[in-house]
């Protein structure tokens, strides 16, 4: 009789486990995490002329700005990405500190040059500093198929805004020679699997226009440019005018 | 077979019934008596007969009882010739799940996800279907045994 409970036992355990395994693979994550890589490849900072006698304003030295970000799914899952960060400032880089958290007491400031400097989310996270910030901005959506990016495609997504900018942020600006960061975020298409995508630190040297603009561009050819929706995200370039 | 409605076999009955299922051969009053541990051979008649009238067990050319056929028992699943409390597997089949559920929740931990409330919730009530299938089949499974001869 014993044996036989046993065997019955085991046999409505294993039949509980099979019912509830479907819920067990789509939690678990098998392989390396799907590659999601954003870029910032075009920028712009304008320097409102605001006056002493706008009221409302703390501060009257502020920018709008856009950066439009390049959002490629390196990987063969359809993604879904919800969570954007970018930042300017004249100095970001990357702490090597080995758990991952970046140290206050190291120097941030570094000599520019136009590297770009690529890290992936290892087991120990991956640090970040900034000194002399220029604008620093971070956006999750919700989901949606907006931001639904099938296996190896690319899109561009823009994040725009105003916000005031400290003495030494403006100095960076006019100074050319600044670092900018992006990073996204989001999971697997119709799973649970969370990916961080690539943290990419590059240097860039913006274009200055009438001391009041300046603009980085490695997007737009002569004959085109950019027409952003109406919900601030969505970028299509349009040739011609 | 089910019994006719309203019969039940239980008791010294119940145990006569098992053991003539057990044994899966003619078996005559005294057989019946050393096998059910009863105190005669006209108390295992009495009961014998009473399996008789209900239709469960027949008389063979020898005289001796056979079992017709097995009957069903509320809250009790045949497994061979052993009678086995259903509660019992209800319960390991909770826990089958509950142990999916309680995985998935580790991971999202370790993981550091959110862990959704109705997961927390429907994880609690398999555990608890499978903790109380296990207390009520275990009381059905020590009467069952206290029956068997």
């Amino acid at each position: 009789m014993n044996t036989r409970l046993v065997a019955g036992s085991l046999l409505a355990l294993a039949l509980g486990v099979a019912i509830g395994m479907p819920i067990l693979v789509q939690n678990v994550s098998l392989g390396e995490p799907p590659k999601v890589y954003a870029e910032i490849v075009y920028a712009y900072f304008g320097l409102q002329p605001f006056s002493e006698n706008v009221s409302g304003l703390y501060r009257k030295q502020v920018i709008s700005y856009l950066f439009v970000l390049n959002v490629t799914n390196l990987s063969n899952q359809p993604l879904i990405v919800n969570s954007f960060e970018v930042s300017a400032a004249e100095s970001i880089r990357f702490s090597d500190a080995s758990d991952g958290h970046f140290n206050a007491t190291e120097p941030l400031d570094i000599v520019w040059d136009n590297a770009t400097q690529v890290r992936y989310m290892g087991k120990n996270g991956v640090g970040y500093g900034s000194s002399n910030g220029i604008v620093s901005r971070s956006e999750s959506f919700p989901e949606g198929n907006a931001y639904y990016w099938s296996p190896n495609t690319s899109k561009l997504v823009a994040l725009t805004g105003m916000a005031e900018i400290s003495d030494l942020g403006l100095h960076a600006l006019r100074a050319e020679k600044i670092f900018v960061f992006s990073h996204v975020a989001g999971k697997v298409y119709e799973g649970r699997l969370s990916i961080s995508g690539a943290f990419v630190i590059k240097g860039i040297k913006l274009e200055i226009i009438k001391e009041r603009e300046f603009i980085y561009n490695k997007l737009l050819k002569a004959n085109q440019s950019l027409h952003i929706t109406n919900d601030g995200t969505g970028v299509t370039i349009v040739s011609g005018n | 077979m089910t019994l006719p409605s309203g019969e039940e076999i239980e008791g010294t009955t119940f145990k006569v019934y098992l053991y003539l299922v057990k044994e899966a051969k003619p078996a005559g009053p005294r057989d019946v008596m050393r096998g059910a541990n009863l105190s005669s051979p006209s108390v295992a008649y009495r009961h014998l007969q009473k399996l008789e009238s209900l239709g469960l067990i027949q008389k063979d050319i020898n005289g001796e009882y056979v079992v017709k056929e097995k009957t069903t028992f509320k809250g009790y699943i045949w497994i061979g010739r052993n009678l086995m409390p259903r509660l019992v597997f209800y319960s390991f089949f909770f826990l089958g799940l509950l142990t999916i559920e309680l995985s998935v929740v580790t991971l999202r931990f370790i993981a550091r996800e959110s862990i959704e409330p109705e997961l927390v919730f429907l994880t609690f009530v398999t555990g608890a279907s499978s903790a109380l299938f296990m207390i009520e089949g275990a009381v059905l499974l020590r009467r069952l045994r206290a029956s068997n001869p």
